[in-house]
């Protein structure tokens, strides 16, 4: 975070804002990635959120919040984002190459069931996901940055763990069962 | 499968970090180019300027839940009006005829209304007050205006059939004393009115975070909500207000209140707001 950039942009410094974007823009784009799973929705929820930051910067009334304020938006926009893939049927968003990075202590196997799992989680479910294990926010902190009770982020954090391992269980099951018939 | 959730889901969201394409960077910037700020029309109307109620509050997460539930009412009232039609009747009373925008100057509450504690400030019309859309003057282009485009059809449906909208605003002595804002909006038609709603709350929910609501149920015209920022959930940058919304016929009407410390001023202003709501209520009735 920036403040001096955030302080003259919330002045209407598009210059300071563009400095701002360039410095923020990279983190924005890794969150949204991992939220959304696709580097294309990713990159719209990202533009989008910049958007939305500057629109609003004027209503932020403490600098020091920016990067919680921030990521609210940028999550909004990533469920947004989410809602409008699910409104097109024709979109048909396959696991992404891109997705994958080689370098990675996780096994390929690790990280398939991971990655179906995560997408069936609802855009809030994945939010709070991200928000803790990426971003090592607190529940607190998820709480504010979402605008939730800290009961509401503990629950949709456990219905997300244990929907994802449930997911991973089944697919476990299931390939035991491949194994054994193969 | 090997390790737990916790672990895989840590070394797996550590999985590298993305770098955003120039291209996004680029078009955003494009956008900001030509995006107007809050700030003259927004952050200093809301802190100084006590026009915009609607939009005013609209900004608190309470009113995403509450324009949903909002719209659901209204979709409700729609499908009475489609399928229930009772035979006519010699003996039944005319159909009430649509408000007109005479009718909203004197919904509207005026001068000698003003809740105790508080004084008439000013008076404001058009349809900047439709709720988020604030930036749509008369006449505005949308794509000049900084909507995204994705929003651009629920813009301009949201706008369809409007046909006047009035806001008078109320405020304490202090800024730390609450304020209140009537608003009604007439639209062409009752359709009209409830696409509107539904419209805004689509808006607001893609648009603002939620929070924890708590509507309360008052009989407000053919369909009405009561939205409420408790204390307790009131963020530092947030205090807590209270949110009629209500439609009745073709007019959108709503009351808030906001800024009311805790305690007794609270309670002093839901009463306040209450009264307010049910008075603007009577009068549209009183047609």
């Amino acid at each position: 975070m920036e403040p001096y950039l955030v302080g003259r942009a919330q002045h209407g410094d598009r210059d300071a804002f563009a400095d701002l974007a360039a410095a923020i823009g990279d983190r924005l784009f890794s969150i949204a990635h991992r939220i959304l799973r696709d580097r294309e929705l990713a990159g719209d929820a990202t533009q989008q959120a910049l958007v939305k930051i500057w629109q609003e910067l004027p209503t932020l009334r403490r600098v020091d919040r920016f990067d919680a304020w921030s990521h609210r938006l940028l999550v909004n926009a990533c469920r947004d984002e989410l809602r409008r893939q699910r409104r097109t049927p024709s979109a048909l968003h396959l696991l992404p190459a891109d997705a994958v990075v080689a370098d990675s202590s996780l096994s390929m196997a690790d990280r398939d069931q991971i990655e179906r799992g995560f997408r069936r989680l609802s855009a809030d479910q994945r939010a709070v996901v991200i928000l803790q294990y990426y971003l090592d926010y607190s529940l607190a902190e998820i709480a504010d940055v979402l605008h939730l009770p800290i009961g509401t982020v503990r629950s949709r954090l456990h219905y997300a763990k244990r929907s994802l391992r449930a997911a991973l269980d089944a697919d476990r099951r299931l390939g035991l069962k491949e194994t054994q018939l193969g | 499968m090997s390790g737990n959730v916790d672990e895989l889901l840590r070394a797996w969201t550590d999985e590298g970090d993305e770098i955003l394409p120039a291209y996004y960077l680029d078009a955003a910037l494009r956008q900001v180019a030509d995006t107007p700020q809050r700030s003259a029309r927004w952050a200093a109307m809301r802190r100084y300027l006590p026009m915009s109620g609607l939009t005013r509050t609209v900004e608190r997460p309470i009113a995403r839940y509450g324009l949903l539930a909002a719209a659901a009412v209204a979709a409700v009232a729609v499908g009475i009006g489609i399928f229930y039609r009772p035979a006519p009747n010699v003996g039944d009373p005319p159909a009430p005829r649509a408000f007109t925008q005479t009718d909203v100057d004197r919904i509207v509450l005026g001068e000698a209304d003003a809740p105790a504690g508080s004084a008439y400030a000013r008076t404001d019309v058009g349809r900047s007050l439709l709720g988020p859309l604030w930036y749509l003057e008369s006449g505005a282009d949308l794509e000049d205006r900084g909507v995204v485009e994705s929003r651009q059809p629920r813009a301009l449906h949201a706008l369809a059939g409007y046909v006047h909208a009035r806001s008078n605003t109320f405020d304490g002595a202090s800024r730390r004393d609450p304020r209140f804002v009537s608003t009604a909006v007439v639209f062409d038609d009752a359709e009209s009115a409830a696409q509107a709603m539904t419209l805004h709350a689509e808006e607001y929910r893609t648009t603002w975070v939620i929070a924890n609501p708590t509507p309360i149920n008052l009989s407000l015209g053919d369909e009405g909500l009561l939205f409420s920022v408790p204390a307790a959930d009131a963020e530092p940058d947030m205090e807590p207000a209270f949110f009629y919304l209500w439609r009745v016929n073709n007019l959108l009407l709503s009351v808030v209140a906001v800024e009311a410390d805790d305690g007794e001023e609270l309670e002093a202003m839901e009463a306040a707001v209450r009264t307010m709501a049910l008075e603007m209520d009577r009068r549209a009735q009183r047609r």
